[in-house]
């Protein structure tokens, strides 16, 4: 096996903001919706300016009506009215416009949302190496990309549509104004513009910094709020504790948020003296024009109008915090999809260029030689220098105490992470050989922390094998052989019963019931053609008369199969075809359950300790190397 | 408009919604007392700054229609411009630090509210409430909306400025016309169907908490690295991906629907208004044709009908509860009792 380049990720990955990146994922959601509402807020854009227009010709038309006389019944007086009757259209159609178009947007920027919670999913699934979760730095990614309390690609969306509106009011705003005076356009423009600018690069800048501040007290919030720490906050009351703790980290975050986005005193009072001189400059020019009859009553309700519209360049708006939000949140994805891609890549490169299929294998062992293996954020090798052969279609049980490396041993056997040195061989075959997705089907494992689906009966049995998911006389078959159909079939919606409180008409599992669901995931995955069975302690709750029943009940269901069984109790898998001891990241002893008590070793040792507690009454005590 | 005090009546009975005021006018205070203060009246010195503006313009234009020359404009040409200038720097400097302080009281109420609801889920005895979709319901809808109930704060002040601006308006109004006092009357229909619409988009949020919790729970699976083994061994990930996808599509699909039916409502109300307004500006013009009324008094209406109807784009800060969160609608001030809490986790 080729050695892979243990490249460490870098801790800092936060990329700056980019207005341009979110702009892009937009299009590529949804290109001709983007388009068309990016067109619709333009035209929503003109309609203030065609207000003051309309407004102009209402005042023009009153003037030649009241010179004229006869009421609203003479000719000027229907022209008049003409005039009021566009101006309402006017005042309709844009109201109108807005609110049906932001009936179409709200659904538009949830799309976008859920498209960067898919990128982000399929980023983070593509790599079949667990690297990069494991690593502070793409987890910071992935929080940033998806952030559920900070930036919000959604809000993002639908506030870059209105900035577009809102600019282009500004514009034509300024165009009316230039009608007048193209010096007083400009000048209100720069200015305006340059206040805008730069309270909301302040912004952004701030909202980085809090972001990525923000996880620790997210953290602490998580942790007083999760149902799988409850008990323990109440047990031990860490309850004021954990507020503390959140409360100290919110308050680090913020004030970094703070110091970024206040305006200096200096700076605030300068803006004051511009935004004042400004307008006093402007209106006196506007006085001048107005007094010397250069500017008449019609042009003057338009070009004040404008002006006061063009004022809302330089306000803040919601929508401003909105862009800036986003902003922060495609940059992040792209760069996690960066690094995912980077990681695909370095298991691909890993693997050999002419693939094997692993299907049906293995046929006669797998065999781990001189294996050492080091986390990439650690130092010391959890494998170091490890031996073992697994028979085929026998069953093998991996004993050792917590932290001897017995779960990195699975998680190597199914491809999860490559070897830091030494090698994995399948019949002969180096395990870079096959495709990593293709021999992890070839594995069916159920871990110590196995997943809860908090999805129906069904999917928690089905995703063992996804192509026969869909047959309930499988789905049967798995369950019975896993003790599970009895439970199944007492639930309020049999197979379509949701396992979680947390949803509607949704039910709870004890914990042994979880345990046979997940046994019956494992055989559905036999089911679907996997050869090469694992048990990582699921049972490590159980007593240990538990523990023994059901890996008797698993070794029972498997005959046939290349069975792994992973214990820290050396009491409770004598019934397994070959025992191999793991100590220090080695196997320090292998063989049968009488050739090790023969052999009088550490083996020995444990197995009388534990089945010594066990008599007397203690068996739950645990045993440490 | 319509959405601030629309959200205002959409609640569970205006009753509760007073409650909801108090509450929520006593957590932005208590998180920052003097920037909430500082905040509040800014606002409501900006909000006469567009009648102050309307009027100013009135007065410029019946300065114009009078004749050319400064003698014949008068020292009140020169007063309505720099009440023009006052009134535009006014909305500039005011809104512009108000937007500031209103940022920090958003952010330290949505705190407060964080560190409230973790408080008295923690102060709950025994795990049985996380068990409970209705104690989740209520949490969820906290914590992921804290900040749209923080921006109800400074929603409720806009709204209280919205009010201001209208009254000031219909006071000055009255001053062209006596009978333009019936005109809030118009503005009636708009109200009820913002409060309707919300109505709608608060069941549908309700409607379809569960989707978007099971979306959140299928995102954690694909990203947490507990779950990721499983996901590798099994070949979970195309279904997790697809399954996401109908959850999204559902999602946006239900939220089209909702707003496009409150969207028709509001959109209706509209129109009642712009009828209202539009006979207003007849009545107005009538006036001026007879001789009774000026120019100036006419563009002064023109200018408010352009504020009051959204049309100047005067869009200051509007915190309203805009930020989209695909689960939990923000009640305005749903600030829970702690006996909600614990009877929804008992």
């Amino acid at each position: 096996m080729p050695e892979p380049t243990r490249r460490s990720l870098p801790t800092d990955l936060v990329p700056p903001p980019s207005l341009r990146a979110g702009v892009a994922l937009m299009w590529e959601v949804a290109p001709a919706v983007t388009a068309v509402l990016a067109i619709i807020y333009v035209v929503l854009g003109l309609v203030p300016a065609a207000a003051m227009l309309a407004s102009g010709q209402v005042v023009a038309a009153i003037s030649a009506a009241a010179d004229a006389g006869g009421g609203l019944t003479s000719p000027e007086g229907r022209r008049l009215l003409d005039a009021i009757l566009v101006l309402s259209a006017v005042f309709v159609a844009g109201p109108v416009l807005h609110a049906v178009t932001g009936a179409f947007r709200e659904g538009y920027r949830m799309a976008v949302y859920f498209e960067v919670e898919q990128r982000a999913m399929a980023a983070a699934l593509a790599p079949p190496l667990l690297d990069h979760l494991e690593h502070p730095g793409s987890r910071q990614l992935l929080e940033l990309a998806t952030h559920r309390n900070w930036p919000n690609m959604a809000a993002f969306a639908g506030d870059v549509m209105v900035t577009i509106s809102n600019r282009v009011t500004a514009v034509t705003s300024a165009m009316l104004v230039a009608r007048f005076d193209p010096r007083v356009a400009i000048g209100l423009v720069v200015v305006w513009s340059a206040i805008g600018y730069r309270r909301r690069r302040r912004m952004g800048t701030a909202l980085t910094a809090g972001a990525v501040r923000s996880r620790r007290p997210q953290y602490y919030r998580q942790l007083a709020l999760h149902r799988g720490t409850a008990a323990e906050l109440r047990v031990f009351g860490l309850a004021p504790w954990i507020m503390g703790r959140f409360e100290e980290g919110w308050r680090d975050a913020m004030g970094e948020v703070w110091r970024t986005r206040r305006s200096k005193r200096m700076e605030m009072a300068v803006v004051a003296a511009v935004i004042v001189l400004a307008n006093a400059i402007a209106f006196a020019l506007v006085a001048r024009a107005a007094t010397s009859g250069r500017l008449d009553a019609e042009e003057l309700t338009v070009v004040g109008s404008a002006m006061l519209a063009l004022a809302q360049l330089g306000l803040p708006t919601k929508q401003d915090r909105g862009v800036a939000e986003g902003a922060t949140v495609v940059p992040a994805l792209l760069e996690l999809e960066r690094v995912s891609a980077v990681e695909v890549a370095r298991a691909r490169s890993a693997t050999s260029a002419a693939t094997v299929d692993p299907t049906g294998r293995p046929r006669h062992e797998i065999r781990f030689e001189a294996v050492v293996f080091r986390y990439p954020t650690r130092d010391e090798p959890v494998l170091d220098g490890l031996d073992l052969v697994i028979p085929a279609g026998r069953s093998l049980a991996v004993v050792g105490a917590n932290g001897a490396g017995k779960t990195t041993l699975v998680k190597l056997l199914a491809r999860l992470h490559d070897p830091t040195s030494g090698t994995i061989t399948v019949d002969g075959l180096d395990l870079a050989s096959f495709e990593p997705a293709a021999w992890q089907r070839q594995v069916a494992a159920i871990f110590q922390d196995f997943t809860r689906f908090e999805l129906s009966a069904a999917d928690n049995v089905g995703f063992g094998g996804l192509r026969r998911a869909g047959i309930v006389e499988a789905l049967d078959r798995a369950a019975e052989r896993a003790g599970a159909l009895d439970l199944i079939t007492g639930l309020p919606r049999g197979w379509d019963t949701v396992v979680s409180r947390r949803f509607e008409a949704g039910t709870e599992l004890s914990g042994g019931q979880w345990q046979r669901l997940a046994l019956a995931r494992a055989l559905m995955a036999v089911e679907a053609g996997a050869d090469v069975l694992v048990l990582d302690e699921p049972t490590a709750n159980l007593d240990v008369r538990g523990e023994v029943e059901l890996f008797d009940r698993f070794l029972e269901v498997t005959q046939g199969c290349t069975t792994i069984l992973i214990s820290h109790r050396f009491s409770t898998v004598r019934r397994a075809d070959r025992i191999a001891v793991v100590e220090a990241g080695r196997v320090c002893e292998q063989g049968t359950h009488d050739e090790l008590v023969c052999a009088g070793g550490r083996y020995a040792a444990m197995f009388a300790l534990q089945a010594d507690r066990y008599r007397s009454g203690r068996p739950g005590l645990p045993v440490e190397g | 408009m319509s959405g601030d005090v629309g959200a205002f009546l959409a609640g569970d009975g205006v009753r509760g919604r007073w409650r909801s005021v108090v509450v929520m006018g006593t957590a932005a205070f208590r998180a920052d007392r003097w920037r909430s203060v500082t905040a509040l009246v800014l606002d409501t010195v900006a909000g006469f700054s567009g009648p102050l503006f309307a009027i100013a313009l009135g007065w410029l234009v019946d300065s114009v229609v009078a004749g050319p020359g400064i003698d014949a404009a008068g020292p009140g040409a020169t007063a309505a411009v720099v009440i023009l200038g006052l009134a535009v720097a006014i909305h500039m400097a005011l809104g512009s630090l108000s937007w500031q302080l209103r940022a920090v009281v958003e952010e330290k109420t949505a705190h407060n509210v964080e560190c409230h609801v973790v408080e008295l889920v923690t102060g709950l005895v025994g795990t049985a409430h996380h068990e409970q979709p209705e104690h989740l319901r209520r949490v969820e809808r906290l914590m992921w909306d804290n900040w749209l109930i923080a921006m109800s704060v400074p929603a409720l002040v806009a709204s209280a400025e919205v009010v201001l601006r209208l009254i000031l308006t219909v006071i000055v109004l009255a001053g062209v016309d006596r009978r333009l006092l019936v005109l809030p009357l118009f503005g009636l229909p708009l109200l009820v169907a913002g409060a309707w619409a919300e109505r709608i988009r608060l069941e549908a949020l309700d409607r379809r908490a569960d989707n978007g919790r099971r979306a959140d729970y299928l995102f954690d699976l694909a990203t947490q690295a507990a779950p990721a083994k499983e996901m590798r061994i099994f070949g979970l990930g195309p279904e997790l991906l697809a399954r996401h996808r109908r959850e999204g599509e559902m999602l946006a699909r239900d939220e089209r629907v909702h707003r496009l039916k409150g969207a028709g409502l509001i959109a209706v109300g509209r129109i009642v208004f712009a009828v209202g307004y539009a006979a207003a500006v007849v009545v107005v013009a009538a006036r001026v044709t007879r001789g009774e009324a000026s120019v100036g008094q006419l563009v002064l209406t023109l200018s408010l009908a352009g504020q009051v109807m959204g049309q100047d784009h005067g869009r200051r800060y509007r915190p309203a509860g805009h930020r989209c969160r695909r689960l939990a609608p923000a009640h305005n001030g749903g600030i829970p009792r702690a006996d909600a809490l614990r009877s929804a986790g008992s």
